[in-house]
């Protein structure tokens, strides 16, 4: 089988600064990869570069996406292409109301499809189905985009439009960071009902407790710029246990 | 530099041919202050950019020695605005077409008279008259003078005592003459004590017309006096044809007790001067003036306002946000005064701007002056540039970069046009946004 992504050796600095140093990474169809490792470890910058943020420096390295070269996409059409980064800290845009952001990227992403844009009345159809399932407050789409949101309900409306766009790889970058308990489950089960093995995901996380949420197939664990080690979720919990500093110390492992 | 003689002189034949014409009617009061007003205009110089309140409106690119005055015209169409009602009067040419003004306006109780048929009234308890004779004879401004002087009738509008009238009026001013042409529109809006009116001005082209886009200048007056207790809101809409310039200004008065507020949208035309001046007569007023503008091409927007806190008590805001682009300018110069007597006033001013190109250029300049030591003021101004990490955002999503600049622009400006009344001008104002992205 094609893998969806495959990432290899993968180097690329911020300021000069190297940030990721050789990753690799293969991603099939339907897979849960989870990414974890302490602060610094490079976690955010490989979700970011895969979207296309422009403060980085590709140095080298490849990273192909169904088969085409990834970094020399547009942002934009990368999105369309089918990938969706959860953003760790949603921006907040006043004077853009949600309902019309949301609209914008559902009619782009038809658009693109060679479909029809929604009218009105089939959009707040559309929008309504999906909100009742996050638990979201049909009240977030009258205000102005993450304006004054709370951080749960900045995470909600991130899961909202990962519901709303249904990309082919998603990409969560600490979504669970910030958030209690009950917005956690929330956003984990949001995140399940849309597993599929036509749809796979990317977790960038801190730390194991959503993990016991959302159940990776594969558990990775970044340290300065590499993976350092992959496992299943057995992984993750000896991690919670143990902390980081075993893998520091040791070589590449392969649990 | 500007040639001054070689205007008055050109001024002076547009003025005997204006006269030629007058057909009898040469001897009337108002053709006396015509005379009047062209004699004063003669010894006031046009400003240049020596003169601070005019150092970014370069003054040559507005006078021509060209301007003839435009052609009286019945024949217009101005697009209307989707589920707008509103009483419409339109003014064409400098001309206000009496015969084409809302007949439901009349019926509703609002009494509008020709500027000379109110200036002829000699009784002194009329406040109308006397104020507009106060105010034509004491301008020292060489836009107005040349406005008094060469203005074809304007016109008067009552609102009388407790009336709140139930839908807006709408002022359509266009100017469309196959010539390169002046027109000098005026009118008085006179809101009696306890009355409530909300004030539409749509500077336009006309739709049907060939000769739409002829150059030309609008130089515009507009006075709005409002009595005790009285409320106005006024939003101005400008979208003239890029050979078009205006010099506008707006001289409001308040009475105690009474509210106004302001909102200014301009987006066409190619030299733009705005000027809002407020005196605030009496005690307990509120004061509110908001703009909101985008540049491009090599326009120039230029907006001068100036709020005089006479008494105490007294409340002003001022927000203008404008976008510069391409090689287009801006300058703001709000001006607040606050005199001795005027203890306990709260005044705010604010001047957002984003300049999104290396050519583009704008001047922010807020300014108080405080007489009085127990006043709440504070004044502002930014410039910045779109929000890279917002434009991320957007494009992650999958909007292509020229659509969310777009969305950026007007969530800019969607704070000032939010605040505006008027719903179906809203929408309007959002739509020809749009085209724009």
């Amino acid at each position: 089988m094609k893998p969806l992504i495959k990432i290899t050796d993968l180097h690329v600095s911020i300021d000069g600064k190297p940030i990721l140093n050789g990753l690799n990474l293969t991603v099939n169809k339907g897979e849960v990869h989870a990414i974890m490792g302490p602060n610094g470890s490079g976690k955010s910058t490989l979700a970011n570069v895969l979207a296309g943020r422009e403060e980085y420096t590709i140095e080298s390295g490849t990273v192909e996406y169904e088969g085409e070269d990834l970094l020399s996409m547009d942002i934009d059409k990368r999105a369309l292409a089918g990938i969706f980064l959860a953003f760790q800290y949603p921006v907040e845009i006043p004077g853009v109301s949600n309902s019309n952001f949301l609209k914008s990227i559902i009619n782009a992403k038809r658009k693109y499809q060679g479909l029809p844009e929604l009218n009105a009345l089939e959009m707040l159809k559309f929008i309504r189905a999906k909100l009742n399932a996050i638990e979201m407050d049909e009240s977030l789409l009258k205000r102005s985009l993450n304006d004054g949101f709370s951080g749960g309900e900045k995470k909600r409306n991130e899961i909202l439009q990962m519901t709303l766009l249904e990309p082919k790889l998603a990409i969560l970058d600490e979504t669970d960071s910030g958030l209690d308990i009950d917005a956690l489950r929330i956003v984990a089960e949001g995140v399940n009902q849309l597993r599929s093995p036509e749809r796979s995901f990317i977790v960038v996380t801190h730390y194991q407790r959503l993990l016991n949420h959302i159940i990776p197939d594969f558990v990775h664990v970044l340290s300065n710029g590499k993976i350092l080690a992959t496992g299943d979720r057995t992984l993750a919990e000896k991690l919670e246990v143990e902390g980081y500093d075993w893998i520091k110390e040791s070589n590449t492992v392969t649990a | 530099m500007l040639e001054q003689e070689k205007i008055i002189e050109h001024l002076d034949a547009v003025f005997r041919d204006m006269e030629s014409r007058l057909n009898g009617r040469a001897g009337s009061h108002l053709h006396t202050l015509h005379k009047a007003s062209f004699e004063a205009l003669r010894s006031t110089h046009f400003p240049d950019r020596k003169h601070e309140d005019w150092r970014y409106t370069p003054v040559q690119r507005l006078i021509s020695p060209k301007y003839k005055l435009a052609e009286k015209k019945q024949q217009y169409n101005i697009a209307e605005i989707p589920e707008l009602d509103a009483f419409k009067i339109p003014v064409i040419n400098g001309h206000v077409i009496l015969d084409g003004v809302d007949a439901a306006l009349k019926s509703a109780g609002v009494i509008i008279r020709p500027l000379q048929e109110v200036m002829q009234i000699s009784s002194p308890e009329n406040i109308s008259s006397r104020w507009l004779h106060t105010v034509m004879t004491t301008s020292n401004q060489a836009f107005e003078l040349l406005n008094f002087a060469f203005h074809s009738g304007g016109v008067v509008i009552e609102i009388p005592k407790n009336l709140s009238l139930s839908k807006p009026i709408e002022i359509q001013i266009i100017h469309d003459d196959p010539d390169i042409s002046f027109s000098h529109p005026l009118y008085f809006i006179h809101a009696a004590e306890g009355s409530n009116v909300t004030v539409i001005e749509r500077f336009e082209k006309n739709s049907t017309s060939p000769d739409a886009t002829a150059n030309g200048l609008i130089n515009a007056l507009a006075f709005i006096h409002l009595e005790k207790n009285a409320g106005v809101k006024h939003i101005r809409w400008q979208d003239l044809p890029e050979t078009q310039s205006l010099v506008y200004k707006l001289a409001v008065a308040q009475s105690r007790d009474s509210r106004f507020e302001s909102f200014a949208f301009d987006f066409g035309g190619d030299m733009i001067r705005n000027n809002i001046d407020v005196e605030l007569d009496e005690s307990n007023t509120y004061t509110s003036l908001q703009a909101g503008y985008l540049a491009k091409r090599r326009q120039s927007f230029d907006h001068q306002t100036r709020i005089n806190h006479k008494m105490p008590h007294c409340e002003s805001h001022e927000l203008y946000k404008g976008i510069i682009d391409e090689q287009a300018s801006g300058a703001f110069n709000g001006k607040v005064f606050v005199h001795p007597d005027a203890q306990k006033t709260n005044a705010y001013q604010q001047n957002d701007t984003l300049v999104l190109s290396s050519n583009a250029l704008m001047n922010s300049k807020p300014q108080l002056e405080i007489y009085a030591d127990d006043v709440k003021c504070s004044h502002g101004a930014t410039i910045g540039q779109l929000d890279e990490k917002s434009l991320f955002y957007l494009k992650a999503r999958g909007i292509d970069p020229q659509t969310a600049r777009h969305i950026l622009k007007a969530a800019f400006l969607a704070e000032v046009l939010d605040n505006a009344p008027v719903e179906p001008l809203r929408n309007y104002i959002r739509s020809r946004m749009a085209l724009d992205a």
